[in-house]
């Protein structure tokens, strides 16, 4: 069977030229259409990721100008503590330890919160940190004092927390009078709970790493203290069982610190404390 | 010239494919290759619609490599003719429904396109050898389909055949070789099956498809 009667038969069939003028006009509206709007939305996609783009430059610009300021200036001009960093203040004794030692506000036995703030505060306005009592001579050291935590933060309670290495300085309020012994201001490195609700019956051994005297600052009127934290601070001497450590690793492990008053032997104590702050 | 100046005339501003002047320049051919594939008007219409909205859906993924943007057009027309001969029931995306989709489709215009319609379908009609012949063309692979229908039924040459389908000469003259021969088996085939039911006559020896 020869090929050329196929071919033959295929060129009958051809169908000439055949157009759909009304439907190819409209296909094309359709396609113009589906394109500009297409476009536009494109046009409108692109403004968006430019400001999405613009949006996140500006935000890396500021997070990295915030990263510089802080790394250029990484000691804030002042950060208030006493009492509205949102930590428990606590009271202690040396009657856990069998002194007979006796402070106000009452220290916390059972894990409860017993301190109270006193009025008035510094300039008769607001509250002030107070404790009073008297510290008993049976131990070999009887002590009281008190206490705050300053780290770490708890997001739960909205307590803060303040890193004190980035200071230079603390300065605070104080007035009130130690009748006998020593009154000392102590940093301590200890670990303690991060609990908002830690106590010094609920805290583990304090490791009271520098200490500074302040005797001198409690009289009847307040006195505004001013110590540096690197230079003013001394390490514990009556630290025994502590390793020497730099001042610069304990104020970046500064978990807490006290007004502690020891060797007082039975003098009676009554101390306030407003406008603690760190700069 | 560049292998990738290839259709640089389709291009836009930014380098992408110009969906509206491919549709200017190709409509036509993709209209008619399809119809000859299919003899059915409206389908055909649908199908190269659908084409050109396949390829505005695709475009900012088509890359210009070389290759003739024709031989991507004639590769989706070819995938949806076999898809509709496959299944029959399959409807590409008609051209009303995009239209409506779109929101500009007046009632008055619907009427004007479905007359044109039936206007060519009737055209189409007219001519019984094409109906002989594409009941033959359209059980071929989809190789041999595309190059004899454009070879004989569009009256393309084998170098246009080559540049539009993106393949060498050699390889159209091989495949429409090969498409005339499986033509012609399958034509003796139905006609020893007439023969031999007493439905033909035969009248020469050498007939071909031609079976009336």
């Amino acid at each position: 069977m020869s090929i050329e009667p196929t071919k033959l038969e295929l060129q009958a069939a051809r169908l000439g030229e055949i157009e759909l003028t009304k439907n190819r006009e409209t296909l094309r509206l359709a396609l113009e259409t589906a394109t500009e709007t297409c476009t536009r939305r494109q046009k409108r996609k692109r403004v968006v990721r430019a400001i999405f783009s613009m949006g996140v430059t500006l935000g890396f610009v500021l997070g990295i100008a915030c990263v510089w300021m802080l790394q250029s200036h990484p000691r804030p001009a002042v950060v208030q503590v006493a009492t509205n960093l949102g930590r428990v203040w606590c009271t202690y004794s040396d009657a856990s330890t069998g002194g007979n030692s006796v402070v106000w506000p009452p220290e916390s036995t059972e894990g409860q919160n017993n301190f109270v703030k006193s009025a008035p505060g510094y300039g008769d306005k607001g509250y002030a940190i107070r404790f009073k009592g008297t510290a008993g001579e049976r131990s070999k050291e009887g002590f009281i004092g008190v206490s705050t935590l300053l780290g770490p933060p708890c997001p739960s309670s909205g307590c803060t927390g303040v890193n004190i290495q980035k200071f230079s300085k603390i300065r605070f309020k104080m007035k009130g009078a130690v009748s006998d012994g020593e009154l000392v201001l102590l940093i301590s490195d200890a670990t303690v709970s991060d609990s908002e609700t830690s106590t010094a019956a609920t805290l583990p051994q304090s490791v009271d790493a520098y200490e500074a005297q302040i005797t001198d600052f409690v009289t009847d009127d307040w006195q505004t203290v001013t110590l540096d934290l690197r230079n003013d601070f001394q390490f514990a001497k009556s630290n025994n069982t502590n390793k020497h450590r730099k001042v610069e690793a304990v104020l970046a492990a500064a978990k807490n610190i006290k007004w502690h008053v020891r060797n007082a032997k039975g003098a009676d104590v009554d101390v306030w404390i407003d406008e603690l702050e760190f700069f | 010239m560049d292998k990738l100046d290839v259709d640089k005339q389709f291009r836009d501003d930014e380098g992408k494919i110009d969906v509206l002047k491919l549709y200017d320049a190709y409509y036509d051919c993709i209209f008619r290759y399809v119809l000859n594939r299919t003899g059915d008007v409206e389908v055909a219409r649908d199908i190269s619609a659908d084409v050109f909205f396949k390829v505005h859906r695709s475009r900012w993924k088509f890359m210009f490599t070389g290759a003739p943007v024709t031989a991507w057009l004639y590769r989706i027309a070819g995938n949806e003719v076999i898809t509709w001969q496959r299944k029959k029931k399959y409807r590409p995306v008609a051209l009303e429904r995009e239209l409506q989709r779109l929101d500009i489709l007046p009632l008055s215009l619907r009427g004007d396109l479905r007359e044109e319609i039936n206007d060519v379908q009737a055209k189409v009609n007219r001519n019984t050898a094409f109906h002989k012949v594409n009941k033959y063309v359209e059980k071929l692979p989809n190789k041999y389909q595309e190059v004899i229908v454009l070879r004989y039924l569009e009256e393309k040459s084998i170098k246009e055949i080559a540049t539009l389908l993106g393949k060498k000469e050699g390889t159209i003259k091989s495949l429409i070789s090969r498409g005339i021969s499986h033509l012609r088996r399958s034509t003796r085939t139905e006609k020893d099956f007439f023969l031999q039911n007493g439905l033909l006559v035969e009248a020469s020896p050498n007939e071909g498809v031609n079976l009336t």
